[in-house]
């Protein structure tokens, strides 16, 4: 989910920052807090070193009253040290376990703070130079107190640091999480709308409450809407139309059938038997053409039945087949050109069932009697089957118009649904191919002419 | 011939079956695919019309339940479907020929004739063409039985569009029939073949066709 995906991005880098600043804020308060009790230990010092008495030669002595001792050595939370020395490193007063600073101490620096260690317990020392005559080393005050105040401040700064870090943390993510919710309201209203939508709805989706990032998104989906809505509305008009053409041959059927309900005897009853059968034929013929236009059409996708075939092989087979037909209607069906091989790669079931529905096309309203019909295939530089007849042809404003599902040319003779050769432009159009007609050599009869895409490997060699 | 019929379609069903009775066989007729693997079971066919689209279990099962009781029984699958692969499953559990729905009563009746033909091992011995008659075994044709003098080779052309009479049979497989696959052969030579068939069987009742670029076709005189 976008959200807690924002929020696993967001929270880290709050996080870092926070924790950056506290660290600082708390090595500041910490460093300033530490100087506060290191000059209070130095203060400690220096009157205890004021209580020392200096002369020359002589060692220091400490003269403190037991009162003062009281009240310098007396502290509500840490144990208090103290040590004097002479010149010569000896102890003359205090605690012989302290240890000295790390470094002697000189005149240009008499003060020295260091940690350092007593009884294995840490302790902060403050070690003071005493002189002779403001100029002889005549020893050293070392005053150290142990860490527990020093602690309980720790301690305090980190919890008032800690607690608002916490709480910061916790509102950013609130934060985080209202505004992604805030921001991403508009997609998740649109995504209600479209839920909601009844699925004949194909209206666009308004785009002006759509924040503008996602506006290419909505608009991509608008016109994705817009192209269903034509190819839904090209399906409901083939739909109708074709209900519509079944009705007819189906109205024939049911008058011939009670015609024959009504026959006393046969010879009565087989003129309705006869044109029955028509009917039924018509009927059939014209679900097998609706079957391969749905087979034929790019949502069936028979692309993914391609293969490589051999075309000369197939269109010789194909007319073949017709032969018979044509013989009995009296026509002269032939065929000419490469007799192959012709490899090519497509649907070979569905590249018969163009060839079947041109010559058909050329048998029914192309030749008559006595003509004759031919196929060719020539492969110069593509493939390019052509169907040519010798009957009236095409005028040339119905060229284009004939290969439109449904579209009959008006007075024409055989009865048919109009489909045939919607059939051969959708298989044409499947395999890349175009097809149209054009008028006969010296205007007579009518060319349809297929040309496919040109082969990559065209012609395998002759064995 | 006893034949079972496997058919939901109760018009089609009956269509067929009185279509076979006519025909001369004995047709029992089944409903779904439970019924036809309990008749297949129990008694012998010499043929099945086997639908897919059935009840309780379809078509493809009862075809592959027959062929696991190691029947060879030849079944002609009937069905709406004609995608490709449909078929091909069809003929690979076995079945022996496939005929889509809507068909010609003409078509289902030759198909049977076919598979009862293949599955009695033997094509026919005497090719009838009205007049003339082709004896496939003794390698030799009749005219209004007189025998007609003809060359091994002129019979085999004879023989091969004899068979297919009514249909276009090219000149490479003509060619193939008469020379061996080898032998480069000009396309011609089966016109002289076909010319000289033409004068023998002048008074035959048949004629040979020439189709332009598609090959020949004997048909028998209207």
């Amino acid at each position: 989910m976008l959200r807690t995906q924002l929020l696993w991005r967001l929270l880290p880098s709050v996080m870092v920052v926070i924790l950056v600043a506290s660290f600082f804020a708390y090595r500041l308060a910490f460093d300033m807090a530490n100087e506060a009790y290191d000059a209070a230990l130095f203060d400690s010092a220096r009157s205890l070193a004021q209580q020392i008495r200096v002369g020359s030669g002589a060692r220091p002595a400490l003269e403190l009253p037991r009162a003062a001792e009281e009240i310098l050595l007396f502290d509500p939370h840490d144990r208090i040290y103290y040590r004097v020395t002479a010149a010569d490193g000896a102890t003359v007063a205090g605690d012989a376990r302290l240890p000295l600073p790390p470094a002697a101490l000189t005149g240009a620096a008499p003060v020295h703070f260091y940690d350092t260690l007593i009884a294995g317990e840490r302790v902060r020392a403050s070690a003071y130079a005493l002189f002779a005559d403001g100029e002889t080393p005549a020893g050293t005050v070392i005053f150290a107190e142990t860490l527990v105040k020093r602690r309980h401040l720790l301690e305090r700064i980190l919890f008032t640091l800690v607690v608002p870090l916490i709480v910061i943390t916790v509102l950013a993510a609130g934060l985080v999480w209202y505004g992604v919710r805030a921001g991403l309201a508009p997609l998740n209203d649109l995504a209600l709308s479209l839920a909601r939508r009844n699925s004949s709805d194909l209206r666009p989706v308004a785009t002006d409450r759509v924040p503008g990032e996602v506006r290419p998104a909505v608009e991509a989906f608008n016109n994705l809407m817009t192209r269903v809505e034509a190819a839904h509305s090209a399906q409901q008009r083939f739909l109708s139309e074709a209900a519509h053409q079944l009705r007819t041959p189906l109205a024939g059927l049911s008058a011939q059938l009670d015609r024959a309900l009504l026959a006393q005897d046969y010879e009565a009853l087989k003129p309705a038997l006869v044109q029955l059968r028509g009917a039924s034929r018509r009927v059939t013929r014209l679900v097998n053409q609706l079957l391969t236009i749905a087979r034929a059409e790019p949502g069936a996708d028979p692309k993914r039945e391609f293969a490589e075939f051999d075309l000369a092989a197939l269109v010789q087979e194909t007319c073949r087949e017709w032969v018979p037909d044509a013989l009995a209607a009296g026509v002269d069906l032939g065929f000419a050109g490469d007799a192959g091989p012709l490899k090519m790669v497509g649907h070979e079931a569905l590249i018969g069932e163009l060839l079947n529905n041109l010559i058909d096309n050329a048998l029914r309203y192309g030749a008559r009697a006595g003509q004759s019909v031919t196929v060719r295939l020539t492969q110069d530089p593509q493939p390019e089957i052509t169907v040519e007849d010798e009957g009236p042809g095409v005028v040339a404003e119905e060229r284009s118009r004939i290969f439109e599902r449904f579209h009959r040319v008006a007075g024409s003779a055989a009865g048919g649904a109009g489909l045939g050769l919607a059939i051969v432009r959708e298989i044409a159009r499947t395999h890349g191919a175009e097809a149209w007609v054009e008028a006969g050599a010296e205007g007579r009869g009518a060319v349809f002419r297929v040309r496919f895409p040109a082969q990559k490997m065209n012609r395998s060699p002759n064995v | 011939m006893r034949i079972l019929v496997v058919e939901d379609d109760l018009i089609l069903a009956d269509g067929i079956a009185n279509a076979l009775r006519a025909a001369g066989h004995a047709v029992d007729g089944v409903a779904s695919g439970l019924d036809a693997d309990a008749a297949l079971t129990a008694d012998e066919y010499e043929l099945v019309v086997l639908d897919i689209e059935l009840p309780k279990f379809d078509g493809f099962e009862v075809l592959r339940r027959l062929r696991r009781r190691k029947s060879t029984t030849p079944v002609l699958v009937l069905t709406a479907r004609d995608a490709v692969h449909d078929r091909i499953q069809g003929l690979d559990l076995g079945a022996d020929d496939y005929l889509t729905k809507p068909f010609e009563m003409g078509e289902l009746e030759a198909r049977i004739r076919a598979l009862v033909r293949r599955s009695r091992g033997a094509a026919d011995d005497l090719i009838d063409l009205g007049r003339l008659s082709i004896d496939v075994k003794g390698r030799r044709a009749f005219v209004d039985g007189r025998a007609v003098e003809l060359s091994a080779r002129e019979f085999a052309v004879l023989e091969v569009l004899g068979a297919r009479a009514g249909r276009v049979v090219s000149k490479e497989a003509l060619i193939s029939t008469v020379y061996q696959w080898d032998r480069e052969v000009s396309p011609n030579v089966m016109e002289i073949f076909v010319h000289r068939l033409r004068r023998k069987l002048q008074d035959a009742g048949v004629g040979i066709r020439t189709i332009r670029g598609l090959g020949y076709l004997l048909e028998r005189d209207a």
